[in-house]
């Protein structure tokens, strides 16, 4: 019964998602841009501010403890473990996406890894290391949309598309049919997705900060991170094949500044060089 | 081999080759090397261990306008917003974005640990270069970081105009970000120099 009434409730969900996506066209864009598209920006925002207390109350110093007490090669088997337990779900949309060779290599890694309990990864630096799929990107590649900007609480940034994709990599996840039992299966999901957060947070533990420190506009910024670096997966970091949209090329091929000919940007400064 | 193999190969370089203007492989060449001497410039830097403070920072700044069209970047990211700034609104814009850079950037170099840095390939993008280049940390054979730079021709040589790490492009990124700020201040230039200037400060004191 448990198990069925989860069933219906993330159906729901995915309905109520995808009814999202499809209704909220983006608006015709008028001026030069890329497409940022929010349009409950006060809402995201209120989630932001709650996710980074957390991030400074909590994720923050577990992290730190974290990355200072554990040895890095135990570090390194909390990511290959975690990885691992994705690999059905990276299979999944991998063959959905039509990409067999991933697929072929996230197999391997099941299978191979697992002899060692998943703590060890035997394909990194190989030509079928890790590289993960999701819905959200299985979205993309069939070209739906992103839709609105969300910002989930805990969870972070987001868009219509890639919080489907959530859902939807749920069902592809054989934990869920195996665990039993409502109380077990949310102690798994929290427990993975909070080790997650702590390993990510680790793993760029300077790196964010500094970018929380020089951003003018930190929710702005990780807006336009988020949306360009899920572009980028959906593509696997190949350049797109209409090179003139998704990394902005549009943008720099209409742009001349002002000291060019031809330039409608008005004049420069006297003084700078 | 057979002959009948070599033939085909021929055939194939005889088709290739006309089809591939000398020229284009040339400036590839050429912006590839532009861009492999900043990464040595830059590395040679970062392990300088006697160079410090404004000292390491106006090396820095240097090396930044040698390869770097300051003017173009900062235009770029203000976008449509530039059209609005006066002329002095520019000015303090234009040294508030170099100084940005210089210590967002200076600031980090002491989280180098043995990363090498290696020239991949180049490719047409439009009026642009765009030089392929991966940073290699021998410490983490998954962690391979990816930077596209985009290169525009500056008379006999090349200024790069945007760096793309890992599909995210600096330029696109901080365009998007200040615009933002403009927007939630009513449009107005103003109130975006005055964070800059909160924020550079806030990056003096972290040196």
């Amino acid at each position: 019964m448990t198990f069925l009434s989860r069933i219906h409730r993330a159906a729901g969900i995915l309905f109520v998602l995808i009814a999202l996506t499809g209704c909220a066209t983006p608006p015709e864009e008028t001026t030069a841009g890329p497409q940022v598209f929010d349009p409950i920006e006060p809402v995201n925002r209120l989630f932001f501010a709650m996710n980074d207390t957390v991030d400074i109350f909590v994720l923050q110093p577990t992290a730190f403890v974290y990355k200072t007490a554990l040895p890095d090669p135990i570090q390194d088997m909390v990511r290959n473990f975690l990885r691992w337990l994705r690999s059905p779900v990276v299979i999944a949309n991998s063959l959905l996406q039509g990409d067999t060779d991933n697929a072929g290599n996230a197999t391997r890694q099941f299978l191979v890894n697992g002899i060692t309990a998943g703590l060890i990864d035997w394909g990194q630096g190989e030509d079928w290391a890790y590289r993960d799929e999701d819905f959200g990107q299985t979205l993309g590649v069939h070209e739906v949309g992103g839709g609105p900007y969300l910002v989930l609480p805990l969870l972070g940034p987001s868009n219509g598309r890639d919080l489907a994709g959530r859902v939807v990599d749920i069902f592809f996840d054989p934990l869920t049919y195996i665990v039993s039992g409502q109380g077990a299966q949310n102690a798994i999901t929290i427990g993975r997705a909070g080790t997650s957060a702590v390993d990510f947070r680790a793993r760029n533990f300077d790196q964010i900060n500094e970018l929380k420190a020089s951003s003018l506009d930190y929710y702005a910024r990780l807006r336009s991170i988020y949306l360009q670096r899920r572009d980028a997966e959906i593509r696997n970091g190949e350049p797109s094949e209409e090179p003139l949209t998704a990394d902005g090329s549009q943008e720099f091929e209409d742009f001349t500044p002002s000291d060019r000919p031809g330039s409608e940007t008005g004049e420069l400064p006297t003084k700078s060089n | 081999m057979t002959i009948f193999r070599r033939a085909i190969i021929l055939l194939v370089l005889c088709i290739a080759v006309p089809s591939a203007p000398a020229w284009a492989d040339e400036k590839g060449a050429a912006a590839e090397k532009f861009v492999a001497g900043l990464g040595d410039s830059a590395l040679a830097l970062v392990t300088d261990k006697t160079v410090v403070g404004e000292a390491r920072r106006e090396k820095f700044r240097m090396l930044l306008n040698e390869h770097f069209d300051l003017n173009w970047i900062g235009q770029f990211v203000l976008g449509r917003n530039w059209r609005r700034a006066s002329p002095e609104e520019r000015e303090t814009y234009l040294k508030l974005f170099e100084e940005s850079i210089v210590f967002t950037y200076t600031n980090q170099f002491d989280n180098y640990s043995g990363q090498m840095f290696e020239v991949t390939g180049s490719g047409k993008n439009g009026r642009y270069t765009v030089v392929k280049s991966n940073i290699v940390d021998p410490a983490n054979p998954n962690g391979n970081v990816l930077i596209d730079w985009r290169l525009i021709e500056d008379g006999e040589t090349f200024r790069i105009v945007d760096v793309v790490i890992e599909g995210i492009s600096m330029g696109i990124t901080q365009r998007n970000e200040y615009s933002s700020v403009i927007e939630s201040n009513g449009g107005k230039i103003a109130p975006l120099l005055a964070r800059m200037e909160e924020i550079l400060e806030g990056l003096r004191k972290r040196t």
